[in-house]
């Protein structure tokens, strides 16, 4: 397979039926059929607790899905599936309304099944739903358009390889000028290196400051690090779109580099969702057990403080800040300490927020919802949550551990007014630095 | 001491039970073959918590209502739920002993403390109902066969109360009837959500507990 849906193709309701059993999970099946609609997950979203609307709660959403699970597969649906709230999808237009509902007011953040006492997985529906939608080419543009870009160049911003290596050079002239050291590279293709460094394409093309910090980083620790050539991508839209041969693909990429180059190690930069993907879901779709650990580039500079690697001074970051839990890290991938941890020794003042690391809320922009134009006002209009949330802690600047994260973030902080920038974690480690282990006077 | 009753209803009491348990034990047993069929994706990579202790923590939250966000903002949801089923728990409990224990249960402390557990899962069950029928994101998405368990437990449960002294045998048939109609009809209904909590609970539990993320840390912990 080489893409994600044949735009040309007719859309068929017996394929999206046939794909739906074929589809079925036993996880999903329980998911489907166990919710007893008590509506105890109804303010855990902040699609509903921002506007209000019934139709926002995750049961709702999740029931738009399990209406077709009633009609095809339940036992007593199948024989009266108006006593169970069965139906089965006849129209072209039902399947337009379902995309409204799976991929316009969900970002799959999954704070829902935190609050589900049966554990529903709301976010494993909506990707069942988003993957039968997509295979039919019913998705926003700019999922099916990020996802033919991932297919066709193995980036999702479709960033060719002169321009990512041109990139990578002008860093290095940057970090040798911001270390002083004529020797300081970013090594690419480097045979047999200890970390192999994948990071989200915005790195290269809108943030370079954060791949900068991590070069610094990775320079201060002496590392022995090296970026593919290709395969680079840690991002992976197969998450989003729910096509699993997309994600699958966008593992391969990446794990046969770090095949080809004999590295020790695999490390994803700070992306939430390409640390999900890369770490935990694409093995999974490729069927690949993995000979090399992967890691997030967070546990790596906890190591590096740990053992001494890297001196920070929190003195460097004077600022009250704040850290937004990425849903895909806290609640998919397990990593709430490590920030928190770098973030303490990087800056002065650290502000939790409330709720915070698994039960945090969404940034607004999880799930591919910032691909997703048509539903911009929705998405604002659910960020309030977060908005207010970061009002709340009374911090000047924002950080995060995802570039999703900061785009989300950015966009919502900018909507509510909030005047308060947001920055990846290692750029706080970056600032924080220190040569030779000397700290300013006065820090801690 | 119990009334004496009529043949019919000491069949309705006993065979007429255990032949509708029969059926539900046949019915859960195909339908947990029929769940058991479909494919458990597992993780393939290595994993970064522990998944027996995630396990552990996913069938303990029932107990722990501070863990869920949910239950720890709404707790006399909880309370609710706790009642509700204790109630229908201790029904159950009535049917099988009744007929065979008729004295264990017929004692005047035994029978008032059965009353009670009802009367306040009824009332528990009669709040349910009024959130069903009055909260918007509830009605949406409320299917007749939602009511209509909710609706007959109520009545089983109010049943159990007038039946529960045994002396009355029009609420013994009732009371019996409707356990009868209750073992045919669960199965196929959403109140076997319990027969599927288990398994969600298991694998909700290995997932999270493979990836590190339950248990949870929360802010109440770590803030």
């Amino acid at each position: 397979m080489t893409s994600t849906a044949d735009p040309t193709g007719d859309i068929s309701i017996d394929a999206f039926d046939q794909g739906f059993r074929q589809k079925l999970t036993r996880q999903a099946v329980l998911s489907l059929a166990s919710c007893v609609h008590c509506g105890l997950c109804t303010d855990s979203c902040h699609y509903y607790l921002a506007t209000g609307d019934p139709k926002m709660a995750p049961a709702y959403k999740v029931d738009q899905v399990r209406k077709v699970f009633k009609a095809k597969v339940d036992w007593l649906g199948r024989v009266a599936p108006w006593w169970v709230g069965g139906r089965s999808i006849t129209a072209e237009s039902q399947l337009r309304d379902l995309q409204d509902v799976v991929f316009g007011s969900c970002t799959a953040c999954r704070r829902c099944t935190f609050s589900c006492p049966f554990g529903v997985d709301t976010a494993l529906i909506i990707r069942l739903a988003r993957g039968l939608l997509t295979a039919q080419g019913i998705a926003p543009a700019g999922v099916l358009a990020v996802s033919k870009d991932q297919w066709e160049t193995g980036n999702q911003m479709a960033i060719s390889q002169q321009d990512y290596l041109e990139t990578l050079e002008w860093l290095q002239d940057e970090l040798r000028s911001e270390t002083g050291d004529p020797e300081a590279s970013i090594p690419i293709d480097k045979q047999n290196a200890d970390v192999v460094f994948v990071v989200n394409p915005r790195e290269i093309k809108y943030a370079p400051l954060s791949l900068l910090a991590a070069a610094k980083i990775f320079h201060a620790a002496g590392e022995n690090w090296t970026m593919p050539s290709v395969g680079w991508d840690n991002t992976n839209f197969g998450l989003f779109s729910g096509d699993d041969a997309l994600g699958a693909h966008m593992g391969k990429l990446a794990y046969d580099q770090m095949l080809r180059l004999g590295g020790r190690k695999m490390v994803v930069s700070e992306c939430g969702h390409g640390f999900r993907a890369t770490k935990w879901e694409a093995p999974n779709w490729a069927g690949m057990d993995l000979p090399f650990p992967i890691e997030s580039f967070l546990e790596t500079m906890v190591e590096y403080v740990n053992t001494g690697r890297i001196v920070l001074d929190p003195s460097r970051n004077p600022k009250p800040v704040t850290y937004h839990d990425p849903c895909n890290l806290a609640r998919s991938g397990g990593i709430t300490e490590e920030p928190r941890f770098l973030l303490k020794h990087a800056c002065l003042e650290f502000r939790e927020m409330t709720p915070n690391r698994q039960e945090n809320f969404c940034c607004s922009g999880g799930g591919g919802a910032m691909s997703m134009s048509e539903y911009t006002q929705r998405r604002l209009q659910a960020a309030r949550v977060k908005a207010d949330q970061i009002t709340a802690t009374g911090a000047t600047v924002v950080a995060t551990a995802c570039h999703n994260c900061v785009d989300g973030l950015t966009d919502l902080i900018k909507h509510y007014k909030l005047n308060v920038p947001v920055r990846n974690v290692c750029e706080y480690v970056g600032d924080a630095l220190v040569a030779n282990g000397r700290r300013s006077p006065g820090s801690r | 001491m119990r009334i004496q009753v009529s043949p019919f209803t000491t069949v309705l009491m006993d065979q007429a039970q255990l032949v509708a348990l029969a059926f539900m034990a046949v019915v859960y047993v195909l339908k947990i073959r029929w769940l058991l069929r479909f494919r458990a994706p597992g993780e393939r990579t290595p994993a970064r918590g522990d998944e027996a202790r995630g396990v552990r923590y996913a069938m303990a939250t029932l107990a722990m209502p501070w863990e869920l966000p949910s239950t720890r903002t709404h707790w006399l949801r909880w309370v609710e739920f706790a009642v509700f089923h204790v109630g229908v728990a201790a029904a159950i409990g009535l049917t099988f002993a009744m007929p065979y224990w008729p004295r264990v249960v017929g004692a005047t402390a035994v029978v008032r403390l059965l009353q009670l557990i009802f009367g306040a899962a009824a009332l528990a069950a009669l709040s349910r109902l009024w959130r069903r029928l009055t909260r918007p994101e509830l009605r949406l998405i409320t299917s007749p066969d939602d009511l209509f368990s909710l609706v007959l437990l109520t009545a089983w449960l109010v049943a159990g109360i007038l039946a529960a002294p045994q002396r009355s045998e029009f609420w013994l048939i009732v009371f019996f009837g409707l356990t009868a109609f209750f073992l045919v009809y669960v199965p196929f209904s959403k109140i076997s959500h319990y027969i599927y909590w288990p398994f969600i609970r298991y694998y909700v539990g290995r997932h999270l507990g493979h990836r590190g993320v339950y248990p949870t840390k929360t802010v109440s912990r770590h803030a």
